[in-house]
């Protein structure tokens, strides 16, 4: 069993790079922060390996429609 | 108890990297160097042999001045870079002497009125200057942080969010076909 990798690759780079620019309008990092270039891809390996892990599973109604059981 | 558990593995799987957050303690003007400025605005004085943080105004005039206190005739060279993210790096935003011109004076002092962006605010900017000239090698660095809150922040946080939600849709198993959950 497993997620949406795709997605998960998609939104873990986002994910990474919009957490990097959080970190540096609100002051935590400073401009020549390594952890700028750096988040995008550990957000893109993070989203691939949490697809892949899938740790909330959906459940199937019985009208054949899914709804997250976590 | 197990959904607890799950989340929580998957937020430090996602939180663990930021743990190594550490900005390097920058280091004040060294040298026989001096430089300063007076911000008119809020009357502040900034001495780069004291400080090496400095929060300024967006907006502002600024009285500067800097000096080696040597008078004698001889070449001068200097720059100053603002520091990007890697790949980037540094980048010169100011160059003096290398064209080879000689200066015979001591120091200088001007007035600059500078107004910045505000999408610029609140972002820690690491700048780093040198001066060299006979028998005497400065350098120094400041991490000079503009007043308020850049509006990309609030756009940035949003899109975080919306980010958080899409990496929470690929953590969702699908079924596989004929499995039923």
């Amino acid at each position: 069993m497993r997620g949406r990798p795709v997605l998960g690759a998609f939104a873990g780079f986002f994910f990474g790079l919009f957490l990097g620019l959080d970190l540096l309008f609100f002051g935590v990092v400073q401009l020549d922060s390594v952890l700028l270039t750096v988040l995008p891809f550990v957000g893109l390996a993070l989203g691939i390996a949490l697809a892949f892990w899938a740790p909330f599973r959906r459940n199937v109604d019985a009208d054949g429609s899914d709804t997250v059981a976590g | 108890m197990r959904n607890l558990l799950r989340w929580t593995v998957a937020a430090m799987l996602v939180t663990v990297p930021l743990v190594a957050v550490a900005a390097p303690a920058g280091a004040k003007l060294d040298g026989k160097c001096t430089g300063s400025g007076t911000i008119r605005e809020n009357g502040r004085l900034y001495d780069a042999k004291v400080i090496d943080e400095a929060t300024i105004p967006r907006v502002g005039t600024v009285d500067w001045e800097g000096s080696t206190g040597v008078a004698k005739k001889r070449k001068t060279r200097g720059e100053v870079q603002v520091g990007f993210p890697p790949p980037i790096g540094e980048v010169t935003v100011g160059e003096w002497g290398k064209d080879g011109k000689t200066s015979s004076s001591p120091g200088n002092t001007g007035t600059y009125r500078y107004d910045l962006p505000s999408l610029i605010a609140g972002i820690k900017i690491p700048v780093h200057g040198t001066h060299t000239e006979p028998g005497i090698n400065c350098s120094g660095n400041v991490v000079v942080q503009i007043e308020g809150t850049s509006p990309l922040a609030w756009a940035s946080l949003a899109l975080t969010l919306v980010t958080v939600m899409g990496v929470g849709l690929a953590m969702q198993a699908r079924p596989r076909p004929g499995v039923r959950f």
